[in-house]
């Protein structure tokens, strides 16, 4: 096994870098030499394995102030120090702290591709901000645990440097599974091997079940938010609606790139133009991979019911159909996605003056 | 119903004039099952050819993989309903061989996507055919053969092949015996027992895959998307009743024959558990028939097969998986205990961002993984089942089977990924 020792490179804000308190906070970079403060915990945790070379140190007020510059500036002084690991922190609960570990973390595992982690309280607004793109390793509030903190700390870069080699992950990637490793998940998914088949896992989780002891689900249900909805209209025969569509339907060549799967995407099309009097399924086309386009391609009013629209308008039920529609292709997005586009969808026909929507689904 | 399963493991296959297995060598006579596949008059001719694990060989269009089984001493009813005459399946004695399959493909398949299965490097790795034997099977259609008459005909292709393959083993010694006895009636009213009663429910199909609106025959030769629920004995699943539709979407007629959560809930019958019994059924697309399914479904697990317990697996999709939770909520309902068997569908977010339903008693949940988490391929040598111009699916971009490297979403590369629950494997958020 190959045991070169490996080069370590630490950052630290001004009050554990030692070079003052709050009236240091707008100082910018200074390193030293070796571990200092914090990273002799961490230098003695890593024993023989590797060597802090140099410890990076920022005031927290200039980071801060200064995010972009800061970043530069920090990588141009960790690159030539060639580390093969890089720790910041951890910054506990301090805010600003947070931030300028989760950027520099950020940037240096962009940068240089080494496994590069900060530590942090759970309130600590870095975490939200970071955690997708760093290892955020779960401190307590404040340094009374550093050591063991610190140890965490360690443990999950030791783990990151040995990667592929001994990854339990399917894709083989040399990532860690915050079950073995103290850190907040970073907003992936993906497989791992277990030990038991599915079928396996499935019947000790229901015996157990049965029998009242504790077990462990593998996905937690969610929990919807409960939505008001808006008072109904009074006045249908005085009211503007929309047709909203997620089943997928666009142009001939799908040159606004819906996603057949796990879009995020939606397009407003003139009911006008899209719809020509003689139209034909040449000039539209379904990209949604759950269902068969084939009725739909037929007569597209299956999905989007422009001809019952426009008689309930000519018999004055309502007032008017708006003149667009939106689609998009609602197969597989993540809630947050469909949240998202949603409030556009919404925020657009309101500024229209639409009163009402109704979404056709497939 | 007594079944007993005679399992022959193949060591080597090789090709020569007669058709026999012997000292675990298979050898195989490739026109003489051509010859009873070409009696098929859809097919105009077939390519077949052996396959060894470690080969650089990328077989592509697969439309199914098939253990080679036969009923023995019973004529002419193999897979009943579809090769064999119509026969309740799951009792007598079955062959069947093992560490080898049939792999069947349709170049001339016009669906939206079809499998495929790698002998060597990472896709041989992931994959539980990558270390297998295997006879691949690729037909050709007669001139004015319709579409579906030709996939009918692949499909028997197939199912002749693997009967072909296991009367090879006539006379050749059994290397494991296994038996199935469950005799379900008796069980409801069987108030000695004090082990847990689990039933399983099989969620078969969704009529969303239905190819132009009609269903495949997977049921005795039929197909099932205006299948009732319907109790039928774990038996049957596992002796040919049920072969998969013409799609492989990480469930395939292999892993069907080996149904792992039957297999593991006859395992630990009698010890831990009573095999209280299989429900299959349907996910529906009206909202009504999802309610009127799922009470029907509940209603027989609770009350004709009794059971405490219910495992419930679905097939590839979103509305399976709301219908099966559907399902599940109808059982505990009705009192009875459920495991749900669900795949992810995003290498982002939380598990929350995914779960299709909102239910207060699902509260046990298997993650059988992320069906969708992309696998990239190497380049391969050769190719079987189709050419190199062969497009390959993924829904971002066009890709051929012999491209530099084929990036795939998982469920489309066989026997990696299995709503039955035959994989070692988990998605976590991490």
């Amino acid at each position: 096994m190959n045991f070169k020792k490996l080069r370590v490179v630490h950052y630290l804000n001004q009050f554990f870098g030692q070079v003052g308190g709050e009236d240091k906070a707008n100082f910018n970079f200074l390193v030293k030499e070796g571990p200092v403060g914090p990273g002799m915990g961490l230098q003695r945790l890593l024993g023989e394995k590797g060597e802090v070379s140099a410890t990076v140190i920022c005031g927290d007020n200039y980071f801060a102030e200064n995010l972009e510059k800061a970043v530069q500036e920090a990588i141009e002084l960790v690159t030539p120090y060639e580390p093969d690991l890089f720790f910041a922190g951890p910054a506990f609960e301090a805010g600003r702290y947070g931030m300028s570990c989760g950027a520099i973390c950020k940037i240096v595992h962009e940068r240089l591709g080494i496994p590069a982690i900060t530590g942090m309280y759970i309130e600590n607004p870095g975490v939200d901000l970071y955690r997708r793109y760093v290892y955020i390793c779960k401190t307590g509030r404040s340094a009374a645990k550093m050591l063991q903190d610190l140890e965490h700390m360690v443990d999950l870069g030791l783990k990151l440097i040995v990667g592929s080699r001994e990854s339990n992950f399917v894709s083989g990637e040399g990532i860690a599974s915050p079950t073995d490793y103290e850190f907040f998940p970073r907003g992936i998914l993906r497989n791992q091997y277990t030990n038991k088949t599915a079928s396996e896992r499935g019947i000790d989780m229901l015996l157990a079940k049965i029998k009242c002891e504790p077990f462990q689900t593998e996905a937690e249900v969610p929990k919807f938010a409960a939505i008001k909805p808006p008072a109904p209209i009074k006045n249908l025969n005085s009211s503007e609606i929309a047709l909203i569509s997620d089943g997928g339907l666009t142009r001939r060549g799908n040159p606004d790139e819906f996603n057949g799967r796990g879009d995020n995407s939606w397009a407003a099309y003139e009911i006008k133009s899209f719809f020509p009097k003689e139209s034909s399924a040449s000039e539209h086309e379904i990209v949604h991979t759950g269902y068969s386009p084939v009725h739909v391609m037929e007569d597209t009013n299956r999905l989007v019911p422009i001809d019952v629209m426009q008689e309930l308008e000519g018999e004055g039920v309502i007032k008017k159909l708006h003149p667009f529609f939106y689609s998009t292709s609602g197969n597989a997005a993540s809630q947050e996605c469909c949240e998202s586009m949603g409030r556009e969808i919404g925020e657009e026909i309101k500024n229209r003056g639409v009163d009402a929507a109704i979404l056709t689904s497939t | 119903m007594k079944l007993r399963i005679e399992n022959v493991d193949i060591k080597t296959v090789k090709t020569g004039t007669k058709t026999y297995v012997s000292d675990h060598i298979l050898f195989f006579n490739p026109k003489e099952l051509e010859k009873v596949i070409l009696r098929d008059e859809r097919i105009e001719s077939v390519e077949l050819k052996v396959v060894n694990p470690g080969e650089h060989v990328r077989i592509v269009n697969v439309v199914d993989v098939i253990q080679p089984r036969c009923k023995v001493g019973r004529e002419n009813e193999d897979f009943p309903g579809y090769l064999g005459k119509i026969a309740v399946a799951g009792t007598g004695t079955t062959r069947s061989l093992r560490n080898i399959s049939v792999v069947l493909s349709n170049r001339y398949s016009k669906r939206p996507y079809s499998s495929i299965i790698d002998l060597f490097g990472i896709g041989a790795k992931m994959s539980k055919y990558g270390c297998m034997k295997h006879i691949s099977v690729d037909p050709v259609p007669a001139g004015n053969t319709d579409e579906r008459e030709f996939e009918s005909a692949v499909k028997l292709a197939g199912l002749k092949t693997a009967v072909y393959l296991a009367k090879a083993a006539d006379d050749h010694s059994t290397d494991e015996t296994e038996v199935y006895d469950l005799d379900i009636t008796n069980l409801a009213h069987d108030k000695k027992s004090y082990l847990p009663k689990i039933a399983y429910y099989y969620q078969l199909h969704t009529p969303q895959h239905d190819y132009q609106g009609i269903g495949d025959p997977i049921l005795y030769g039929t197909e099932v998307t205006d299948l009732l629920p319907t109790v039928i004995h774990p038996n049957e699943i596992l002796d040919g009743a049920v072969v998969n539709t013409h799609t492989i979407r990480a469930m395939d007629t292999y892993s069907i024959q080996n149904h792992p959560v039957i297999k593991d809930l006859y395992k630990r019958h009698g010890k831990e558990l009573i095999f209280a019994g299989v429900v299959v059924g349907v996910a529906s697309i009206e909202p009504i028939q999802r309610e009127r399914m799922s009470m029907m479904a509940a209603n027989l697990i609770s009350n004709t097969l009794c059971a405490e317990g219910v495992i419930l697996t679905k097939v590839h999709g979103g509305m399976p998986h709301v219908d099966l939770a559907f399902t599940a909520d109808a059982c505990e309902r009705a009192g009875v205990k459920t495991v749900i068997f669900v795949n992810s569908w995003s290498s982002e977010g939380t598990f929350a961002d995914q779960a299709l339903f909102s239910s207060e008693f699902i509260d046990g949940v298997i993650n059988i993984g992320n069906t969708f988490e992309k696998i990239r391929l190497p380049q391969t040598e050769r190719i079987l089942g189709g050419t190199i111009e062969t497009p390959i699916f993924n829904p971002a971009f066009s890709q051929k089977a012999g491209d530099g490297s084929v990036e795939i979403e998982g469920f489309l590369l066989a026997g990696v990924y299995d709503h039955i629950g035959g994989a070692p494997i988990i998605s976590i958020e991490c």
